[in-house]
């Protein structure tokens, strides 16, 4: 998995773009109601937020296709992820 | 730009919008909103970094912004290093300035929420060293300026949408 902090864009390994992260409410993942050690729910907007941490590519990518309004929660240290810069540095 | 609406934010604030361009400003003027103008400055405190590696039968180049992406530069690699880690500032504002667009009815002492801060605090760092603005904030007007209530505490390193 790939991640832009700048732009907030997921893309898998593969550079397949996965999703643009954006929270109206602005929520904080401490506080957010705990479901399991996977998803945690928005009280806000009802809708489950998914710890990428444990998560292929694959699943993430099938399940935002499912559900292209999946709420994700990336950590930029978590194991799985590689940050990229494609913000102002890959600007056509 | 949109002008100042709905409740988009875990306290139920009103919401503060910032227009950052001279016709949005303008248009909120008309609109009956205060322009309250604040110059783009950007912090030294925020940076990425990034390194330029490019293959050496094609000369297509890739960019790196983490330390784990695996290009080899050696000898016998396919990639080289054109540009080794470097610092930079990694937003890009259209306009050196912007304005938060202040509700004519606000009081002396009203907690509102900043949509879309134009001052740059700190709000994500990353373990590689990079640091990331804070996008959204609660404020308080004071009468002339709106006093951002920044917490360094609420530096993070997750992001969630």
């Amino acid at each position: 998995m790939k991640f832009d902090p700048t732009k907030k864009e997921v893309y898998t390994d593969n550079d397949v773009f996965i999703k643009r992260m954006n929270c109206p409410y602005k929520m904080n993942w401490n506080k957010l109601e705990r479901t399991n050690s996977t998803f945690r729910k928005c009280s806000n907007c009802d809708h489950l937020i998914v710890d990428t941490e444990f998560l292929s590519d694959n699943q993430l990518l099938n399940m935002v296709k499912q559900n292209p309004d999946t709420c994700l929660k990336i950590d930029l240290n978590q194991h799985n992820i590689k940050l990229i810069s494609n913000g102002i540095l890959g600007r056509k | 730009m949109a002008f100042w609406g709905g409740n988009e934010n875990s306290h139920a604030l009103r919401v503060i919008k910032t227009a950052r361009d001279k016709d949005s400003i303008n248009k909120a003027a008309k609109n009956g909103l205060k322009p309250l103008i604040k110059k783009v400055k950007p912090s030294d405190e925020i940076r990425s970094k990034f390194s330029v590696v490019q293959n050496k039968t094609t000369g297509v180049i890739e960019i790196i912004g983490d330390y784990r992406m695996g290009f080899s530069s050696d000898e016998n690699g396919e990639f080289e290093t054109v540009i080794k880690w470097t610092h930079y500032y990694p937003y890009n504002f259209k306009s050196p300035f912007a304005a938060y667009l202040i509700p004519k009815d606000i009081k002396v002492g009203e907690r509102v929420y900043i949509e879309d801060l134009i001052e740059d605090y700190i709000g994500a760092s990353w373990n590689q060293g990079d640091t990331y603005r804070l996008e959204s904030c609660e404020a308080i007007w004071s009468g002339t300026d709106l006093e951002i209530q920044y917490d360094p505490s609420t530096n993070r390193s997750d992001f969630i949408g």
